[in-house]
Formats: structure tokens, sequence, C-alpha cells
């Protein structure tokens, strides 16, 4: 059994587009024209973004990667993505030698198939709640010591086909602006509460979200 | 230098650091027109500029799309004042070569794209392959092209392998030697190319650069 999720609706924050694009205080004030243009991409992503996804909820009896996932009665499964045409519009862009607006539409890509992920999570912690189960924090392959072989289980869970995702040799998934997750249920709440930035350990990551960031 | 010239530099310079494109195709066409040495131009008004930026970025005091929008301005600049360069073969010097592309299995083409065109900014000939390049292409281009660097980018710790493909490639086809061979990308590191036998690591966009410009000698000419 598994849930699409379908008719997302999110928001790009153009101080968030400007914080993955690296924009920190000390950069000092965000430059005019830069801040025109971030607007400008954010306006035209908006036909850009098809956001997703597909969940479905596991026993954690016969799970691989044990140590994830024997703390919690149930695991939920998720691949979430924005679709291909914002990719697509960025190689264009990248191929007519206006790179400025492609790194900016890509960051937006990113900031979008985050907020998916953000979005579908909620929907997976509210269907679990309704059950008496609580949610963790989400944790993805690739991260936090999860390799990034273990998309193999996502495919072999969840109809991915279905939003349109798949998954290359490399464990890539297209397209690139696609997030795969996973949250432990259990049925009393998790005591860790911290985000997945509080929780990873690359130190020197320049994305990390701290208190206080933009 | 005469007064005029100088100031002109200074205002083409300024131009690449407000990433205006449309008033660096003025400057550009003003500095045919008046006769002034391209190069001189490129290297000491738009290059610069450029290099600035760059200094500005690593200090964590420029913005990432302002150095972008500065690499674009140059590149636009130098597309027109190249046009006189080419017709022009008593001024006509051979830029390094340098052949860029992402590997096999791995389609992230944004770092790629960015290195390549401050890399191209900076003065250099860029041929970019693309994302999802083989070795055996990355070994066929060397040897059509003959390029003085290699850069070989992998975002994902499944596909950096493949890179030891390359490195091999060249070996069996004597080309090792001719070329130096750089690896960038998230989990690419100091190690990771002494271990595979590459020549250098890039860090990011501008220490590709700097390495590129220090290794073929071109940044005493730059200036």
């Amino acid at each position: 059994m598994f849930k699409l999720v379908k008719g997302i609706r999110i928001k790009i924050e153009c101080k968030e587009v400007a914080r993955l694009l690296g924009h920190s205080p000390e950069c000092g004030e965000i430059k005019k024209s830069s801040k025109k243009l971030i607007r400008e991409m954010v306006k035209t992503s908006s036909g850009l973004i098809e956001p997703e996804g597909v969940f479905t909820i596991k026993s954690s009896r016969g799970l691989k990667a044990k140590c994830l996932f024997e703390s919690s009665e149930k695991v939920a499964f998720c691949i979430c993505t924005i679709g291909k045409r914002l990719e697509n519009e960025v190689r264009k862009l990248s191929e007519r030698g206006e790179p400025g607006k492609a790194v900016i539409l890509d960051a937006i890509g990113s900031v979008a198939a985050e907020l998916t992920a953000e979005y579908v999570d909620q929907v997976i912690k509210e269907t679990a709640l309704k059950k008496g189960f609580y949610g963790s924090t989400r944790f993805s392959p690739g991260y936090g010591g999860w390799g990034l072989e273990m998309q193999k289980l996502f495919f072999e869970l969840l109809p991915a086909k279905r939003i349109g995702v798949s998954l290359n040799e490399s464990f890539m998934m297209k397209p690139r602006k696609s997030v795969s997750f996973a949250v432990n249920l259990n049925n009393k709440p998790f005591r860790d509460k911290r985000t997945p930035c509080e929780i990873c350990g690359f130190k020197r990551c320049r994305f990390k979200k701290v208190n206080n960031s933009v | 230098m005469e007064k005029n010239l100088k100031l002109f530099l200074e205002k083409t310079y300024n131009t690449v650091l407000e990433g205006n494109k449309e008033e660096a195709v003025r400057l550009a066409r003003e500095a045919l027109r008046s006769g002034y040495d391209p190069y001189l131009v490129i290297d000491k008004g738009l290059v610069r500029g450029v290099q600035e930026l760059g200094k500005l970025w690593e200090e964590g005091s420029c913005f990432l799309p302002e150095l972008v929008l500065g690499a674009e301005t140059v590149k636009t600049g130098i597309s027109i004042l190249q046009k006189r360069i080419l017709k022009d073969k008593s001024i006509k010097r051979s830029l390094p070569k340098i052949i860029i592309g992402t590997i096999e299995g791995d389609i992230h083409d944004i770092g790629k794209m960015l290195v390549a065109t401050m890399l191209s900014a900076n003065g250099f000939e860029v041929i970019d392959l693309g994302v999802d390049v083989k070795a055996e292409v990355f070994v066929k281009m060397t040897e059509k092209h003959r390029p003085r660097f290699l850069c070989i980018s992998s975002l994902l710790t499944t596909t950096m392998q493949n890179e030891v493909k390359v490195i091999e490639g060249l070996r069996k086809t004597g080309l090792r030697g001719k070329i130096k061979v750089m690896v960038g990308g998230a989990p690419a590191s100091q190690e990771w190319a002494k271990e595979i036998g590459a020549d250098f690591y890039g860090e990011n966009a501008i220490s590709a650069v700097r390495i590129t410009q220090k290794e073929s000698g071109y940044e005493k000419k730059g200036g």
C-alpha cells in the first residue's frame, strides 16, 4: 500500500534561495540587481515546479539497515520530486550562456524540493498520528553515514515511476530535484527533536541551518 | 600607461564588479574603436575584476550570483575583443586549453558549469564535455584536443570511482604525462586526488582557476 501526494502548494522565499546560494550576513546587503534577478527567477520557476510525492508505511521488522530502524515499530519511506521541467530550463540557460540565471534557478529547485519533502513529511506524520504513531526527524540516504546505495530500498518499496522518478546505477535520482527520506514511527514521541542540519556531522557545510540564520 | 587608458581599465574593472553586461559590451566596443590592446583590456580590466570578485567570494564577502554575473560580464567583453584578436595575427596569443566534464553516472551540472565559467572568464579556452561523461570519452577528447588540463567533476561517492578509469585510460594511451588532471566535487579531496593519481584537487571554482593559472604560468602574464 502506498499513498500519492499531489496538489502540493509551496512558497519559495527569496531569502531562502539567497541562503542556499551562500549568502550570509558577512556578504552584506544583496545588490539590488541580484535581488531583482532572484525575484525574476522565482517568478519564472512557478510554471516549472510540479511537486508530488509517494510514501508507504512498513513494519520495521525485517528491514535492512537495522541500526536505523530498530528503535521504531514502523518506518515511513517516501520519494518526492518537483519534476523535470525546472532542471531542463536550468540546462537551457546554461547552454545559452546565462550561468547566473542557471545558478539561481537551480537553487530555487533545491529549495522547492526541500519544501516538498517538508510538506510530505508533515502529511506522513499526520497520517501516522491518526493511528497513534509519532514520527522521528526525517533522514535520507547519503547523509549521516547512511550509504547512498540504500536508495535501492526506497525504489523496491515505492512505485517511484508514478511520480516520474527513476534511479540510475550510481543511485542518483532523476529528476535531480528529488528527495528520498525515511521517518521512524513509534507509539511514544521521539525525544530527539533536532533538525537534520543539527544532527548532520558535516561541520564545515556552508548551508548548515543554525539558529538566527537568514 | 596613459591616463585615459588607465581610467578606461578602471571603468572596465568596476563594470565586472557590478556584473553589468551591457556596459561591458559598450566598453569592449570603445576599446576597439580607441585602438587599445585587447589583451591589456582583458587582463588589466576584465580578468582583474573577476579575480577581485573571486577573492571576495573566498573571503565570504561576495555572493555566488554576483561572482557568476561578474564572470558572465567578462565573457561578454572577451567575446567582442576576441573578434579583433582573431583577425590580427600579430597580437595572437594561444590560451591554455582545458577539458572539463562530470564523470559517468553523475548528472550534476551546476558545479562543473561554474568552474567552466570561471576558467573561461579567466582567459582559458574551455571545452565542456557535459555530464555523465564516460572515461573513454575523456580520453578520446584529450587525445583530440591536447589540452593542458583535464578537470573531472563528481558529486557522488558512487561515481567518483569512475575517475580512476580516466587516469588508467590516459596512462594506457600514453597521454598521462602530457596533461595535468584535476578532480573536484563534494566528495573529492586532496587525499582522493593523490590516491587515484590525479595532479590536483580543486576545492571550488576559484581554487581551480588559481591552480590552472599557476601551473600554466598564465598568472604572471595575466597579472
